[in-house]
């Protein structure tokens, strides 16, 4: 029995083999690129007719095998034209060579997130950046190079220390008190944009921002999508524009290994103009004899205890040092035409410009596979990126220190290094012993499955998790406690975490009939964040060397414990329909369902619609407009929506208190619950033309938009004493963006190996708030005006300085001869928000050399220095403007007199919430330039690399400003500002 | 074809999705955090929230009018009168020029005590609403809360007196409420402390802890309100029934008057920062100049103000000398704490010297001179001073202010809640603060933010 099996199944094997082999036809092979005659490994090779097909090796060969004696091969490869051959028996050895195709490299496709689209055939407004824009900028926060290089975003960098927060917003702010976050995804994984940092980082770096552990080398391109057509897929977070991050795949081909170092150094971009001990003391004795009083030894130390000679610009000692940035990137990335792969890593350290050794640092590493099948129905593709982050900075930021500092204030250390306190002064040295160390852990981990199950009918599933923890430690050593301060040598201790993940699952339907191609997706979105946070305050050491041990602690209080879960649920949908590329209907929707809203308010609807006409595909306008090489018309219209709210503030909670009372632990009310909050809606309308001149050599668009947002929900103030300051509702008001977006690129001269090219982006927005009933009666009344923008700020208005006084005089607008009254002197006149942005690019390439130019603009009004200075005249620096002070009766002068005293009239005027601190804030800014230098092959052929490059970048050379003040982008003379970076590198690919 | 099958089976596919996602996002709350339907259904849980409110006026949010400290009641009022001397250039309570946006009015005088009835009205609609704690600790609690909701009601009325009276958390009516007339306000003290004395019970060990309210905290309160409402003879039997109820006495020494479960301490809050023993002793208590640290000292005339006999003078005042300047302070407390010392000292809130000042007060008013007399000798022969001999009401009625202004300074705002009550602002502070002090001032303006959000309010004369 078995010995029979055993011989049949033997014997099928046979017949099977022999007759396989018998009816075989091998084909084989060698595709080599026209170009320069080099093998092209992961073409693809398809026998048409049958499904066989295979790919070329890594020396360019292919086998294949068939059952058939003749037909046609069809090799492909993107990038080049497809060619077909016809082959029969005895014609089976190939030398083929592939002609590279331009056209097909420059039809960029755009990542729209759950689609890809064309870029000439889009209908949505949509802004890509590229790999090679991140790159040429020495930047550690990919943000950062998004800084003036796309209409309609606004990038505002707030410090300049390493880790440090970035403002972003898409056309404006919506929404008036809710978050203005775009949505950002990760290669289709939403990435948290808020910052994960606890209250212990406020003041060293702000915001910091999760992006700082993505390194801009891993970017392959970032969309940017800001219509509804764009967005409204993204429903109820799409409100405030979606950022989409492409990282880098693996690309079939030849594995190529690469190699690239920077060295960059970095100084204080702007510095003030301030007194020095001379100017310092004229104004100080002066202040006294104005306020009538005489100097004591303990109001006026700076001028009858300290050196009356020694004269320190602070800015120098405490932020005026030299940053070393050092980054080093290492890929291999390769693959055939079944599986690519890309392996990299990143090493890069930042530090200061502060008196110490502080920086931050971070390693990376990234793994990409790509999987498809021989016929190329099932497709998979793995991607993970593990990223470490560590800083070891201080607790206090030390530029409003540096800046107010008095000219000829004793040293803060002594000779030993040790910190000298002076009575009335705070040491800075003692925020730069008081340690601040932060460290992020960041992973993201993407899968992406898709099968073509008929020829039209593609599913799809994606999945995606990111895990992001910080830790943080702060310290107060006893060493660095003034001899006045009350406080205890202490040590905090933050953790952060946010755990996500999402899942997809989709179907995509594509079908042509004739002329027309009709394409529709459905998917539906399962999704789930939760944040976790603690802060613990651990006291009673003994020893300063054991503060960052929570052990040697005996007194511990958890400051804070949050826990946050977000679900989100959708299901969304794509109609297109395109009719011979020229016109072309898209409509998108969305329905939401979001943890955030209480029963019954949980779900809401979004839907857009765009539309899009290429009408230089039309034959009268071939005819008529020759030169005319692209022309398209496109508009959209839809809805969006905002959640940015926070967690539970539908529910009744209590929680814990922080100190407990008597020995039992409390309960308190968290805050005052609303149930009956809903979705906030933004509509969104945009028109814009898209046109192609000369061949394309001027490419030229102009968008209008205007988004509404109306039923805003806000944290609404109450009157405190109603038990909270602020309940989460939704408010009647209307809020209008609008502007317009100009893009113009173009190929100025292209003569033999000399290319120049130009690029010009220009945003000019309005921001308005339409309408709000009633708003005289809310708590809004002396924030907000009807007609003006958001962010036009109610002050009391500056006439001038009382010629006689020599106090600062504003419109008594009541007439009550009172001056300036809270609220009904205020008047909203200045409008805050950027009147104009855009950045300026020009490209010069000759032989292997290339130059980028980067110029950025901002015409705006803003806050200016007198916001963090205090009234001139105490103990305190100034600027040198104050130098054209009022001096006596009868004089004139827009700065008034100095005084002595903090509650004096001057002094309180100084300080009253008015629009002397308000002025031109508008510059012009050298935001990067990029000079690099490709080796020439010959020389390449000698020392066996592929590429070589070497190259030279700088961000933020320099800024024209009239702004009075240190930085005109982040406008607070707390924060450090930007620096100005120099780096210089080598690109090696093996 | 295949699209209209694809297209028919969609709604379907939808159906199941929605239904589904429904319950995909329905959340639990947050794992620290509970729910009010969970807090009152269990005796610990319902303890706890008003364990929070007791955590609140002690400091754990923030410093605010109950914690001792430089926003407290008793800090910032010691500033408005006659206590203190502040050194700092700009002190808007010791100018008398209270800007209505001032931070620690808004926050530590108006918002904190606000949040303490928001959640005492919380936990009253909490034990009303949900089932589940036991009969005999639901009592007690509706007592402490209603006692605390008198307590903050009696100061916010005594600082501002034009107040929005709130009985429930909905922020719908309380966002719009005007202010109560002041006897209103007065009498839903009353009746809180009323149901708070026989809601809770009065029978503890005079060795345990007074840090939670018990009846005769309710009752003390009760006694200072008919005092403060020209009730003379309630006040009398009120004060009466603490002084007679055999818990408590006159400490007679005056060193221990302030430590903890301290023989006439009738409540108390113990302090929560565990370094620290109270806030009083914390900021009270000068180490260093206050011409460089722009802190407050004792006002000399209050000090020059005592009989040199006078035990007090010595023992509850104390002073640095910094280059031949002398600084007075209050050393009712006497640890300044920092160092890990063993918690000794609780921030007395009601005590009995006051009753008998009370009672002394209530009975001179009512023509009975001798038993006031009686009552006051008994806080004057603690202090080793001689006994008050005079017949006179009018003399009686001055040496019981004056007994007051020695006993209980910078305590809890009495010396400025005296001189407004015997309507004596102007007559001491006109010639104290001669620069700064106008006849507006004796109320503390409503804070902007409070007006801002709610236009049925106005703010005090003196102030728009």
């Amino acid at each position: 029995m078995h010995k029979k099996t055993t011989i049949i199944i033997v014997v099928a094997a046979l017949c099977f083999f022999f007759s396989t082999k018998a009816q075989h036809t091998k084909l084989t092979g060698q595709v080599n690129t026209s170009l320069d005659n080099k093998s092209l490994p992961g073409a693809s090779i398809r026998i048409r007719s049958t499904h066989i097909s295979s790919y070329t090796n890594q020396d360019g060969r292919f086998i294949l095998s068939t059952t058939e004696n003749s037909g046609t091969i069809v090799i492909s490869h993107v990038g080049y034209k497809t060619k077909e051959l016809s082959w029969n028996s005895t014609n089976t050895i190939f030398k083929i060579s592939l002609e590279e195709d331009n056209s097909e490299l420059k039809e960029v496709e755009i990542n729209a997130g759950y689609y890809t689209v064309k870029n000439k055939l889009r209908t949505g407004s949509i802004s890509r950046v590229n790999s090679e824009t991140i790159s040429s900028q020495p930047v550690s926060n990919p943000l950062a190079a998004l800084i003036g290089r796309v209409p309609g975003l606004e990038v505002t960098q707030q410090t300049g220390i390493p880790g440090g927060g970035f403002g972003i917003q898409i056309r404006g702010v919506n929404s008036i008190t809710s978050g203005s976050q775009p949505l950002y995804l990760i290669d289709g994984v939403p990435f948290g944009s808020h910052s994960l940092a606890s209250s212990l980082s406020n003041s060293i770096t702000p915001q910091s921002s999760p992006f700082n552990s993505l390194s801009p080398s891993d970017i392959e391109s970032i969309e940017i999508l800001k219509d509804a057509d764009a967005t409204a897929i993204y429903g109820s977070r799409g409100a405030n524009g979606v950022i989409l991050i492409t990282t880098k795949k693996g690309k079939s081909g030849r594995t190529t290994t690469e190699f690239n170092y920077y060295h960059g150094i970095g100084k204080v971009s702007r510095k003030m103009d301030l007194l020095n001990t001379s100017q310092y003391l004229i104004m100080r004795n002066e202040a006294f004899k104005n306020d009538v009083r005489i100097p004591t030894t303990v109001s006026a130390p700076d001028l009858l205890v300290w050196d009356q000679q020694k004269s320190t610009d602070w800015q120098n000692i405490l932020i005026g040092g030299t940053a070393i940035n050092n980054n080093m990137q290492g890929s291999l990335s390769g693959g055939n035409g079944q599986i690519s792969f890309s392996i990299r890593g990143v090493y890069g350290e930042e530090g200061t410009v502060f008196p110490g050794e502080f920086k931050e640092s971070k390693g990376s590493g990234a793994l990409n596979l790509n999987y498809q099948s021989i016929d190329s129905k099932f497709k998979t593709n793995f991607s993970t990126q593990y990223a470490v982050n560590s800083n070891n900075l201080f607790s206090y930021d030390l530029t409003s220190i540096a800046l107010t500092t008095p000219p000829n204030s004793p040293d803060f250390l002594d000779t030993e290094g040790k910190l000298v306190f002076t009575p009335s002064l705070s040491n800075p040295y003692q925020d730069l012993y008081r340690k601040y160390n932060a460290g992020t852990r960041n992973l993201i981990g993407n899968l992406n499955i898709s099968y073509q199950l008929l020829p039209q009918l593609m599913v799809k599933l994606t999945g995606g998790y990111t895990k992001t923890e910080r830790n943080e430690i702060r310290t107060l050593p006893s060493t660095t406690i003034g001899p006045t301060s009350s406080s205890v040598p202490s040590a905090d201790f933050g953790t952060n975490s946010s755990d996500s993940w999402i899942a997809e699952p989709q179907v995509n339907y594509q079908n042509k009939i004739g002329k027309s191609t009709f394409s529709a997706l459905l998917g539906s979105s399962f999704q789930q964040s939760i944040r976790k946070s603690q802060l613990i305050n651990a006291s009673g050491y003994q020893n300063d060397q054991l503060l960052e041990n929570i052990q040697a602690a005996t007194n511990l209080k958890l400051s804070n414990s949050d826990y946050f879960n977000y679900r989100y649920q959708a299901i969304f949908g794509r109609l297109n329909y395109n009719l011979s590329d020229t016109y072309l209907l898209n409509f998108t929707m969305r329905r939401d369902g979001s943890s955030r809203f209480g029963k019954d308010r949980q779900f809401a609807n979004f839907y857009a619609l765009g539309a899009a006409w290429i009408f230089s595909n039309e034959d009268f306008i071939k005819q008529k407009l020759p030169f005319l090489s692209f022309g398209k018309l496109r508009a959209s219209y839809g809805t969006t929506g905002n959640d940015q709210i926070g967690d539970y503030q539908f529910l009744e909670l209590w929680k814990s208190t922080a100190s407990p009372y008597g020995g039992t632990s409390g309960l308190y009310p968290v805050r005052i619950a609303n149930p009956n909050y809903a979705w906030e809606i933004s509509r969104k309308l945009e028109t814009g033309i898209e046109l192609g001149l000369i061949k394309d050599r001027i490419r030229l668009s102009v968008a209008f938009y205007q988004n509404r947002s109306s039923n805003q929900l806000v944290g609404y103030s109450l009157p405190p004493s109603s038990g909270a300051i602020s309940v989460q509702s939704n408010l009647p008001a209307l809020v209008e963006n609008r502007g317009l977006e100009f893009e113009i690129s173009t190929t100025n001269i292209q003569s033999g190996e000399f290319k120049w090219e130009s690029t010009l982006n220009l945003t000019l927005p309005r921001n308005k708030l339409l309408a709000y009933p009633d708003i005289e009666k809310s708590a809004y009344a002396s924030t907000y005006t009807i007609g003006k923008s958001l962010q036009t700020p109610m002050l009391f208005h500056l006439t001038g300085v009382d010629p006689k006084t020599g106090i600062y005089l504003f419109q008594d607008l009541d007439q009550n001869g009172k001056g300036a009254t809270f609220p009904t002197d205020l008047l909203a006149i200045y409008d805050l928000n950027k009147k104009a942005y855009g950045g300026i690019g020009n490209t010069f390439s000759y032989k292997g050399f290339q130059l980028d130019v980067f110029l950025q603009f901002t015409r705006q009004l803003g806050t200016n220095y007198m916001k963090g200075f205090v009234s001139p005249g105490l103990l305190s620096n100034q600027p040198e403007v104050v130098q054209s002070r009022w001096q006596n009766e009868g004089s004139s002068s827009t700065i008034q007199k100095f005084s002595s005293q903090a509650g004096s009239e001057a002094s309180r005027a100084y300080l009253l919430n008015g629009d002397h601190k308000i002025s031109d804030a508008s510059y012009l800014r050298l935001k990067n330039v990029s000079l690099s230098y490709y080796l020439s092959r010959k020389i390449l052929e000698k020392i066996k690399l592929q590429n070589v490059k070497i190259y030279f970048q700088g961000q933020n050379l320099f800024t024209i400003t009239k702004y009075r003040g240190l930085d005109p982008e982040n406008q607070n003379t707390g924060s450090l500002p930007p620096l100005s970076i120099y780096s210089f590198g080598i690109q090696l690919t093996l | 074809m295949k699209l209209i099958i694809q297209l028919k089976t969609l709604p379907i596919i939808l159906c199941i999705l929605h239904s589904s996602c429904k319950k995909f996002i329905n959340i639990d709350p947050p794992n620290t955090q509970i729910l009010s339907n969970l807090v009152f259904t269990s005796d610990a849980t319902a303890t706890a929230a008003v364990t929070g409110i007791y955590s609140r006026l002690a400091g754990s949010e923030r410093e605010g009018f109950a914690s001792g400290g430089l926003s407290s009641i008793t800090y910032l009022t010691a500033l408005s009168s006659d206590e203190l001397i502040s050194y700092s250039t700009s002190n808007d309570f010791y100018k008398n020029a209270i800007n209505p946006n001032n931070t620690t009015l808004v926050n530590a005088l108006w918002q904190e005590p606000y949040n303490c009835i928001y959640s005492a009205n919380l936990v009253l609609e909490g034990l009303d609403k949900y089932q589940g704690v036991s009969p005999a600790v639901k009592r007690q609690l509706q007592g402490e809360v209603k006692f605390i909701r008198a307590f903050c009601y009696f100061h916010l009325l005594n600082l501002f007196e034009n107040i929005p009276l709130h009985l429930s958390t909905d922020f719908r009516i309380n966002s719009v409420s005007p202010a109560a007339p002041k006897a209103e306000v007065y009498d839903q003290i009353t009746e809180d402390l009323k149901q708070s004395v026989t809601l809770l019970t009065g029978n503890y060990s005079p060795k345990a802890e007074v840090i939670r309210a018990n009846q005769w905290a309710a009752m003390a309160l009760l006694a200072r309100v008919y005092l403060y409402t020209s009730q003379w003879q309630k006040a009398e039997q009120t004060a009466t029934s603490i002084i007679e109820s055999g818990y408590y006495s006159l400490s007679t020494d005056l060193n221990s008057v302030f430590l903890k479960n301290s023989i006439e301490a009738i409540w108390q809050l113990k302090p929560i920062d565990p370094l620290y023993n109270t806030n009083e002793g914390k900021y009270f208590r000068l180490q260093n100049s206050p011409l460089s640290t722009g802190a407050a000292a004792l006002n000399s005339a209050l000090v020059l103000d005592f009989d040199s006999k006078d035990k007090r003078r010595r023992l509850w005042i104390d002073s640095i000398s910094i280059s031949g300047q002398k600084f007075y302070f209050s050393s009712k407390y006497k640890i300044s704490g920092g160092h890990q010392e063993p918690l000794v000292e609780y921030s007395m809130i009601l005590r009995l010297a006051e009753q008998y000042l009370i009672r002394a007060e209530a009975r001179a008013m009512q023509g009975n001179s001798y038993g006031a007399k009686a009552d006051l000798n008994q806080v004057r022969h603690r202090s080793a001073l001689p006994e008050l001999t005079t017949d006179s009401q009018t003399e009686i009625l001055q040496a019981i202010t004056t007994e007051r202004r020695h006993e209980l300074f910078m305590e809890w705002g009495q010396r400025w809640y005296d001189l407004k009550r015997l309507q004596l602002t102007d007559q001491i502070l006109t010639p104290a603060k001669p620069q700064d002090w106008q006849s507006s001032d004796a109320l503390y303006p409503i804070p902007q933010k409070e007006l801002s959000n709610n236009h049925n309010l106005k703010q005090n004369t003196g102030y728009q």
